[in-house]
């Protein structure tokens, strides 16, 4: 394989790698006999980038059979490499555009390196030896006729927009209705709305060129690629085009003029209506389980292995929701875990344990949410760990749960070393033992049982030492 | 301007210079100053100019030298003893005026004044009216390397303008660990070569390029030379309008700069950078081979070049 990309395309041709050097790892290169693909995927494949380049992009565009390849396939050259070390060679696209004539790109089988020659004025050669890995041929699957909602414009207007939301921004939602378009900021459920900046913008729908909505709606995607497109469709002055469906449905942004097309595929997230309500389901569950406990038993039992696990993962991203353990933990813990009770579903205080035990189970089988919820999940299990055992004999409300030194003391004692004693040190430092955990019910503000017998004897022996003593000094 | 005027105890300084534009002196002294924190330069007062060495690691030289014929005066009756200093502090004198990189509004007239051994170099700095009198100690020299970079033959120089050399350090990978330099009087003639991660890159120079003034190669040679040792190197290119690249027979590198400013005056500043040999018997071979020409400042004792160790400067 062998093409020259004379000057004028070199700027082109860069931005498109940097442009796929912002979205993903690696740059796939496929040399096709019409044309040159130049494909990259990020990491968490939600985004899809495919540059195609017209032979005419170039001043010469070769692709020699390769021996041993059959005679459809002798125009095939597959191949990726580090879209850092790509980069890296049209680093400075200023100084290549005046000072390189012209770079040529050719495949050196014998020694298994992309060769990347750029031929610079005065003479000098900068020869770039890439190493390369085979690959399969990377395809996103993806149409754009199925789409209802189709938007031109030049780059210009969606970049100026952008450009104003804050740098660290990581999604952004765009709302369409029939005259107007909004730009606006996304922030998850779980951040304090109070606490995020939150940006929007409107824009009309005459400043688009094309602006055909079939349906209003509203998509949320990753703004990261997002502004890597924009760029590369601005610094080119070229107009782009916007495909869209409803959230869920990819989003497509393509540029296409005579010498190259580039597409980018974006994932958008489900309907953000949807993902509340799962989470709101969750408290009328708990509500709902409080009246049929018994029948939990049999599932909670069941559970039980997987609680036993549960110690050895700790902190580890078991999802999810278990809404109300936070919140039962952080009074058995008293501490570290109160930040989780922001979520609104807290303040259904489960301080029955039979609750954290049932709401556990309920969204185990919902499928996995988003990574930031581990944390709830974790201390739920453990709550939960703790109900499943204590069950039915620890209806009294007004005990304060507990890590199993109420009652019956043995019953917890036998089922404590069951579940594991982390546990009790990951949440509020206790010891290994019964001891340990009375130390770490008492040091998370909880009072066990005995401890009240203690009081209450002791204010009773108080009380007849003094009367006794009255009744001395009476005498 | 005596001193004495000032203060009837001081002697008669042994040299006073003065220079118009500071600036010269602190850009040409960055350009040396090496990335240790501590960097120290032994400075040697000559009648024809005065010369800052700067070292590391036992394997590279950087120096500095700037004629007397670019200051405004220049009084030096005799060759001084030389002495160290702290670079980065004498750069932070220099700079006093000057707030980063942004160049001062009005030139920084400054006076260089020492008495001799064992006293301070005294630095007096103007600007709009606006003195700083500093006092830097010195201290007592070490060794510095001599090279003895042209008893041995040169057989491969060239002259290159910088703006080529430019475009050609900001080519290569400097995540690379060593820069190879191959100068032959075929093809490539020149070439830079650097493997990083992601590969090799190579810049090569034709003999008969726009950029290339002079090109003399008799040898084929081919030597790798820590990066970490070049990159100071940078810094003196950046101000530079020539450069001058040579290699002796033991593969020691030559970079000479020239840097001129508005008044058409010249200063070089030279980098000289010991190859990266994976043979090391071969280089203490050549230890004993140069502890036998010449006497005056040698390392005596030295074992080895210690090119893999960033050995610390000898400290007093």
């Amino acid at each position: 394989m062998q093409c020259v990309v004379p000057s004028r395309s070199l700027k082109a041709f860069g931005r498109a790698v940097h442009c796929c050097a912002k979205i993903g790892e690696e740059i796939y290169l496929e040399a096709q006999a019409n044309q040159l693909l130049v494909r990259t995927v990020s990491l968490s494949r939600a985004a899809f980038a495919c540059f195609s380049f017209a032979p005419q992009f170039f001043d010469k565009y070769r692709t020699m059979p390769i021996a041993g390849l059959a005679v459809n396939e002798q125009s095939l050259l597959k191949c990726k490499v580090l879209a850092k070390s790509c980069q890296h060679i049209f680093r400075s696209l200023t100084n290549i555009e005046k000072t390189v004539d012209h770079c040529d790109i050719s495949l050196d089988l014998d020694e298994s390196r992309l060769v990347f020659r750029l031929f610079c004025k005065h003479g000098i050669t900068k020869t770039h030896y890439l190493r390369f890995s085979e690959c399969d041929t990377l395809q996103a699957i993806y149409g754009t006729e199925h789409c209802v909602n189709q938007i031109a414009c030049p780059g210009a207007v969606l970049n100026d927009s952008v450009v104003l939301f804050p740098v660290n921004l990581e999604e952004m939602t765009i709302s369409v209705t029939d005259t107007e378009l909004r730009l606006a900021s996304y922030t998850e459920d779980l951040v304090d709305p109070k606490k995020v900046l939150h940006t929007e913008m409107v824009i009309q729908k005459d400043e688009f060129e094309l602006f055909a909505i079939g349906l209003p709606a509203d998509i949320t995607f990753c703004l990261k690629e997002f502004k890597a497109i924009l760029t590369f469709c601005d610094t080119l002055n070229e107009a782009m085009q916007i495909h869209f469906d409803n959230a869920g449905k990819p989003i497509i942004l393509s540029v296409a003029t005579d010498m190259f097309k580039a597409e980018l595929v974006l994932a958008t997230l489900l309907d953000p209506m949807n993902s509340s309500t799962t989470s709101s389901q969750q408290v009328p569950s708990s509500a709902s389980q409080q009246q049929h406990f018994h029948p939990q038993s049999t599932p909670q039992h069941q559970s039980t292995p997987t609680i036993k696990s549960s110690p050895k993962h700790e902190y580890s991203s078991q999802q999810s929701a278990s809404s109300h353990g936070p919140t039962s933990t952080g009074q058995l813990f008293g501490s570290g875990r109160s930040n989780d009770s922001q979520r609104p579903s807290h303040h259904t205080s489960s301080h029955m344990q039979v609750d954290h035990a049932t709401t556990w189970v309920a969204p185990q089988p919902t499928p996995q949410q988003s990574p930031q919820r581990n944390h709830v999940a974790a201390s739920g299990l453990l709550s939960s760990a703790f109900g499943s055992h204590h069950g039915a004999d620890r209806m009294s409300p007004n005990i304060m749960p507990t890590l199993g030194s109420s009652i019956p003391p043995p019953a917890t004692s036998s089922s404590l070393p069951r579940i594991g004693m982390q546990p009790v040190a990951v949440g509020g430092g206790g010891g290994a033992d019964l001891a340990g955990e009375a130390r770490a019910a008492a040091a998370a503000g909880v009072l066990p049982l005995p401890w009240t017998t203690i009081v209450r004897m002791t204010s009773m022996m108080m009380m007849t030492s003094i009367l006794m003593l009255l009744r001395h000094l009476e005498r | 301007m005596q001193q004495q005027q000032q203060d009837d105890a001081q002697p008669v300084p042994a040299f006073v210079a003065r220079l118009a534009n500071a600036r010269r002196i602190s850009v040409m002294l960055k350009s040396i100053l090496l990335t240790d924190k501590n960097a120290v330069a032994t400075v040697f007062i000559l009648p024809g100019g005065i010369k800052f060495v700067a070292e590391d690691a036992k394997s590279m030289q950087a120096n500095a030298f700037l004629q007397a014929a670019i200051f405004l005066q220049y009084t030096c009756p005799a060759e001084l003893p030389p002495f160290k200093i702290h670079l980065e502090k004498l750069l932070d004198c220099l700079n006093i005026f000057s707030s980063g990189t942004a160049p001062a509004p009005a030139p920084t007239a400054l006076k260089l004044t020492y008495c001799g051994p064992g006293s301070v170099l005294n630095l007096l700095l103007e600007e709009g009216g606006v003195f700083a009198d500093c006092d830097l100690r010195t201290l007592e020299p070490d060794d510095i390397l001599d090279f003895a970079f042209n008893s041995f033959g040169v057989h491969n120089k060239l002259i290159v303008k910088s703006e080529g050399m430019k475009g050609a350090f900001a080519e290569l990978d400097t995540s690379s660990e060593f820069l190879e330099v191959v100068m032959s009087p075929d093809e490539p003639y020149l070439r830079l070569s650097t493997t990083g991660q992601a590969g090799q890159v190579n810049v090569d120079f034709p003999f008969d390029s726009f950029v290339i003034e002079t090109f003399e190669c008799f040898r084929p040679q081919c030597n790798r030379y820590r990066m970490s040792l070049i990159a100071p190197s940078i810094k003196g290119l950046a101000i530079s309008t020539k450069t001058s690249m040579r290699m002796n027979a033991r593969g020691f590198l030559s970079l000479q700069f020239m840097i001129s400013n508005e008044d058409s005056q010249v200063s070089f500043v030279e980098y000289l950078c010991a190859p990266e040999d994976a043979n090391e018997d071969s280089e203490r071979d050549e230890e004993s081979e140069l502890s036998g020409t010449d006497s005056a400042h040698l390392l005596d004792g030295q074992p080895s070049y210690a090119h893999h160790e960033v050995s610390a400067p000898m400290e007093q």
